[in-house]
């Protein structure tokens, strides 16, 4: 996969360096530090509240940092607001558009305040992107919500920027149009440098080259997806069940007694078993059932999905170990915050009323 | 200076796709027509200016931090002011480029009036003598302007627009009637001076004698920036809250 190599060619694009935000005396982020590179799609995951969006306004420039410095594309976001706003396309969390314009007149204008040079063919590119070039001529207010986050992210990429930052860009779309605006995002890897947020698991899982895991405005964990979930699990995991009928003492027996084996926790006719660290077991475990006699009827390993990996971190280990007893390796993508983080929730609440 | 035009051209775009606009528009046309009947007809009919003038000013009273209310409450309530704030252009391009809008709509709709002119013209005995009839319509547009300022400021402190509106009649009131509290002072008093020079209408009506004096286009002028200037602080006020 590509995945990797765009982040160790790439060159530095947003530079975060000690920075911290306080809203009266409470802060809403504290001391966080991080680089994304030239390529790369650098998700931000947390409970809603985190500091995602308090970080992604400072690095737009629409709200200055308490202490600590940011830089995109090398210009300083305070004191080359400027610049640094010239290499940046950003779409907020809200989707704000301009009813009463038509899709083609609101991008115009925004390319003409981005001073995009031949505008005509830079809005006929974008539209074509984000696949709405039928739709010129429509008024942005008739739209539907996964349209009009199509036109925010045109707008987002309207003057080529080397940074595109975009907060929580699936909320409130139905499946399908979350479908279409993760592979749109995919499909901007490479090219641009793209910062999103969201609090939903599997989509940084899917999308993000890189996912940094904010809680409480602190960065908690950094990682790619697939080494956060590995880092966490430790030795593999494996669902077993077996058909109706089958002395369950004896199949408990027998798995206990393979090699590799650390662990067999039963429930019904279906067991988890957790293997030592790296040992395969489930060739083992499959031949064994079979040779026994016994009906097979589930054999599924069990991964550590972000999820769990992400309220192991916010240390909510009790959901944490609810979630891997169920095995659920995707989880309701809508239900992730688990209940640890209402505290986290009701203070962030408390601090933008502030 | 393309910044603002290209905010002020968007503004006036909305202007013309709002409700309120024309509404505005038809209600000064309406109030102001229905007025000037009464002023030009009847027992003590005149064709004079001054009159026409103080009926134009006093709708203008209402009407322009109506159209003001919305210019940035809207934004700040639907969020769009974010993605004006994080494009590369300066918050006082925002705060002029708005108020540059809602003046040329203004501008529109005091053209209208034009007619009236036309027909005082006509009614007018021995014609209408033109220099207090250019020195009139400077006022006008100058009081426009101040008022519209005046509105984006109150736009700028909050996200309702029934508020912005309410705050921006109040306030235009207050700086209207500044000089009738004179009396109270005393009309030569030191303080009776401030008062009479702080307000609106006295500097307003000089317009309407056919003289322009550098004072009142001064003052004028320093409303404008002064308001703007604190409507942009405001604004950027916002970023740190």
């Amino acid at each position: 996969m590509a995945r990797s190599e765009a982040r160790q060619s790439g060159e530095p694009m947003i530079e975060v360096d000690h920075l911290s935000r306080y809203y009266g005396p409470s802060p809403a982020l504290e001391d966080i530090s991080f680089t994304a590179y030239r390529g790369e799609i650098l998700g931000f995951l947390g409970p809603n509240g985190a500091g995602k969006t308090t970080t992604m306004r400072i690095l737009t420039g629409y709200m200055p940092p308490s202490d600590g410095t940011a830089r995109v594309a090398g210009h300083d976001v305070v004191s080359a607001s400027m610049e640094a706003r010239r290499h940046i396309g950003y779409l907020p969390e809200s989707t704000p558009l301009y009813p009463e314009m038509t899709i083609y007149r609101y991008l115009d204008f925004m390319g003409r305040l981005r001073d995009v040079q031949d505008r005509p063919h830079a809005i006929e590119r974008v539209m074509d992107q984000v696949s709405i070039s039928d739709r010129a001529d429509q008024l942005i207010g008739q739209l539907s919500k996964g349209l009009r986050q199509r036109v925010g992210i045109a707008q987002a990429l309207l003057h080529g920027p080397d940074v595109i930052i975009l907060d929580e860009p699936t909320i409130g779309l139905d499946p399908r149009q979350i479908r279409e605006v993760r592979q749109l995002i995919s499909d901007l890897r490479g090219d641009h440098t793209v910062i999103l947020s969201t609090h939903i698991l599997p989509e940084a899982q899917q999308v993000c080259d890189r996912v940094l895991i904010i809680n409480r405005g602190r960065i908690v964990a950094e990682d790619t997806p697939d080494r956060l979930t590995a880092r966490l699990s430790g030795g593999e995991r494996v669902r077993v069940a077996v058909t109706d009928g089958a002395p369950l003492d004896q199949v408990r027996t027998t798995i206990a007694g393979l090699p590799g084996v650390g662990g067999v926790e039963a429930t019904g006719n279906s067991f988890v078993v957790t293997a030592d660290q790296d040992r395969a077991i489930r060739p083992a475990l499959a031949r064994a059932i079979i040779e026994k006699g016994w009906g097979l009827s589930e054999l599924t390993p069990i991964g550590l999905s972000l999820e769990e990996v992400f309220l192991e971190l916010t240390g909510d280990a009790a959901a944490a170990a609810e979630l891997a007893g169920a095995g659920s390796d995707a989880g309701d993508p809508d239900e992730l915050v688990g209940a640890g983080d209402e505290e986290a929730v009701a203070t962030a609440e408390e601090v933008h009323d502030a | 200076m393309r910044n603002m035009i290209t905010i002020a051209s968007r503004e006036i775009g909305a202007y013309f796709n709002s409700s309120i606009f024309w509404v505005l528009a038809t209600a000064f046309m309406v109030f102001g027509g229905l007025v000037f009947a009464l002023i030009t007809t009847g027992e003590n009919a005149s064709a004079d200016m001054l009159p026409l003038l103080g009926l134009y000013g006093t709708i203008l009273l209402f009407v322009a931090p109506l159209l003001a209310m919305r210019l940035l409450s809207e934004e700040l309530r639907s969020g769009t002011l974010e993605l004006l704030m994080t494009a590369p252009v300066r918050d006082w391009q925002v705060v002029w480029g708005k108020w540059l809008g809602s003046l040329v709509m203004t501008t529109v709709i005091l053209a209208l009036t034009a007619f009236h002119v036309v027909i005082l013209y006509r009614l007018a005995a021995n014609g209408l003598e033109f220099g207090p009839l250019l020195s009139s319509y400077l006022g006008l547009f100058l009081l426009a302007a101040a008022l519209l300022a005046l509105g984006v400021l109150t736009s700028s402190v909050t996200q309702n627009q029934v508020v912005a509106a309410f705050l921006g009649i109040m306030l235009v009131m207050v700086l209207w009637f500044l000089p009738l509290l004179r009396g109270a002072f005393g009309a030569d008093s030191a303080v009776g001076a401030v008062l009479g020079y702080a307000g609106l209408s006295d500097h307003y009506f000089n317009f309407g004698q056919g003289v322009i004096d550098s004072r009142d286009v001064i003052y004028m002028l320093s409303l404008i920036v002064g308001t703007l200037v604190l409507a942009t602080r405001i604004l950027e006020s916002r970023r740190w809250r």
